[in-house]
């Protein structure tokens, strides 16, 4: 297609970020000690994170910006909700530990 | 203190040193870039897409078209189609309309109906009627190509025939000799190949079906012609599908959408009659068809290149209702022929009347099941052939809007949540959906209204169309 552009630069950077996604889970893991929830949410999270990502930066490469801008409501907010979830729950078990 | 803490437990838990992290980043950085490439992109779309396509997508063995004895249903007359202008004969009242549809006017204060939007509008389609002077006479005339009057050298004397490379050109000419194919597939695979070279976006093989061809035929470049007139038996149906410009079909129902249609038009009739030379070339007997002979739909659905929606259009699995279609009729029979393929557009059409409720004419029907016969009662239904199971569409309607409107509208087209350009998310969407039953259908037309996708009457979609921003042909700007 002779209009659209970006989407290589767009899987690029995704690429980057799911890599960085896996290091910093794995960070966090070797630090805190994840149970089976917290790796369920924040794999859950990075995922709907990256998901987000993706399709708000598509939706706008393809010049829809209320599909760009609804992806960050549907998707954005439940990974940010997922993730303070898991970080309750690790504060929850570092005060048990303290 | 806890800082301290955290640290030692880190380390001592597994050995991941400041250094071996920096390799874990490196490592990782490395995949990064590897994601960069255009090999992996296609791994994450085009792999996925491959991988997934045979849950949703299903060749039928069986025909998936459903009669029903007692309606009906004969060969359809062309006269009876809006497209062949048939209706001036069959309905005076129409020849008014016709007219003002032909010679649409312009406004300069209405965004979407300006000059430059007429324009665009007009000069898309103005290859169609150059080309149906030369693909709707199905015995050519000779061109008038100074080439076919030129006389090599050992053609001096007058009385030698010409050669026959030369009487190729005149379009009439079909080879004597047959292409040698070795198998069906070799043939499918040229034959496909030549119409992608020539401009198709999706190609399928069926068998001729009296079912869908008409019973007679009219233009009003040639008037009443029937089968006689068609110099061959046909065996075989070549369809064709070209791809409309997304951005501009967003602009619907302005003259901007009818740009895109028009170009499509353009399309149909030069790639279908490039097709008809590249098989007498090959020694076959080929005629080309566009909206003309048959009827374009069915034999498009027989071909696997889509299935029907309720609109009464075809919707492809690539492009939705973005499409328009051309045939090529052949004796050429040595061919793999395609099955119909299903995806759930059946199923999503009865919940989604997306283009129902935006159609501006009230043309389509809201009925949640397909039916046999039209529901509404129109005085004279010349254009309705009962007897066969699908969305029955109110085609006088829908004429009187392209009338008022002064061009093809094709809001039904824009709206449709199949039309989508192509991207990666829409491809996963239309899967999803699929593979779900019917109450979720309802969710995702309510999310693709609520994600912007298909409006009307939009100003800022016409803007954007001739806007310069983001254009990959303007080179190096």
């Amino acid at each position: 297609m002779d209009i659209f552009k970006g989407v290589e630069i767009m899987f690029f950077w995704l690429g980057v970020l799911s890599t960085l996604a896996v290091v910093l889970m794995i960070y966090l893991n070797k630090t805190y000690g994840f149970d089976w929830k917290t790796w369920t949410m924040t794999g859950f999270g990075a995922f709907l994170f990256i998901f987000c990502v993706a399709w708000s930066v598509s939706s706008v490469l393809e010049g829809e910006p209320q599909a760009a801008a609804l992806g960050l409501v549907f998707f954005g907010s439940p990974a940010i909700i997922l993730f303070l979830l898991a970080r309750r729950g690790i504060v929850k078990k570092l005060k048990k530990s303290d | 203190m806890n800082k301290m803490k955290t640290k030692g437990n880190l380390e001592k838990k597994s050995g991941v040193t400041r250094r071996n992290f920096f390799k874990i980043g490196a490592i990782g950085t490395a995949l990064g870039i590897a994601g960069a490439s255009r090999a992996a992109e296609n791994a994450l779309t085009d792999t996925l897409d491959k991988a997934t396509d045979s849950a949703v997508l299903k060749e039928l063995d069986e025909d998936p078209f459903d009669f029903k004895p007692g309606y009906g249903y004969e060969r359809f007359d062309e006269i009876n189609t809006f497209q062949s202008t048939g209706p001036m004969r069959r309905d005076e009242k129409v020849i008014p309309k016709m007219i003002k549809f032909i010679w649409p006017g312009f406004d300069n204060d209405q965004i979407g109906y300006r000059q430059v939007d007429w324009a665009l509008s007009k000069a898309g389609q103005s290859l169609k009627f150059k080309m149906k002077s030369l693909g709707g006479k199905w015995e050519q005339e000779k061109f008038d190509f100074t080439i076919l009057d030129m006389k090599p050298s050992d053609m001096e004397d007058d009385s030698k025939e010409k050669p026959d490379i030369l009487k190729i050109l005149e379009g009439n000419y079909v080879y004597p000799e047959k292409a040698p194919f070795k198998t069906k597939q070799e043939a499918t695979d040229a034959i496909k190949r030549a119409a992608r070279l020539y401009g198709a976006d999706l190609v399928g093989i069926t068998r001729r079906d009296e079912r869908f061809d008409y019973q007679a035929f009219f233009d009003p470049n040639n008037g009443r012609r029937d089968w006689k007139d068609i110099p061959f038996e046909p065996k075989t149906v070549i369809v064709m599908a070209f791809e409309m410009d997304y951005e501009a079909m967003t602009a619907a129902p302005t003259h901007v959408a009818d740009g895109a249609t028009g170009d499509g038009y353009s399309k149909m009739h030069k790639t279908s009659y490039q097709m008809m030379v590249f098989l007498k070339c090959l020694g076959y007997q080929a005629i080309p068809s566009n909206n003309d002979v048959g009827l374009s739909i069915p034999y498009a659905i027989k071909a696997g290149l889509g299935e029907l929606g309720r609109h009464g259009l075809l919707i492809t699995y690539q492009y939705g209702p973005r499409i328009r279609l051309a045939k090529v009729y052949t004796d050429f029979d040595f061919v793999e022929y395609d099955k119909p393929v299903e995806f759930g557009v059946q199923e999503f059409c009865k919940r989604c009347m997306r283009c129902a409720d935006a159609c501006p004419a009230n043309a389509i029907t809201k009925a949640l099941e397909p039916t046999y016969e039209p529901e509404f009662e129109e005085e004279g239904n010349w254009f309705v052939n009962p007897g066969v199971k699908k969305y029955y569409n109110n085609h006088k309607k829908c004429f009187d809007f392209w009338v008022e409107n002064g061009n093809g509208c094709s809001s039904c087209i824009s709206v449709c949540p199949y039309n989508k350009p192509d991207f990666w998310h829409h491809k996963l969407v239309d899967k999803i959906s699929a593979m779900l039953p019917g109450p979720v259908h309802s969710f995702m037309r309510e999310m693709d209204k609520i994600f912007g996708y298909g409006n009307t009457y939009d100003e800022e979609a016409v803007k954007k169309f001739w806007s310069r921003r983001n254009r990959k042909y303007l080179g190096h700007k």
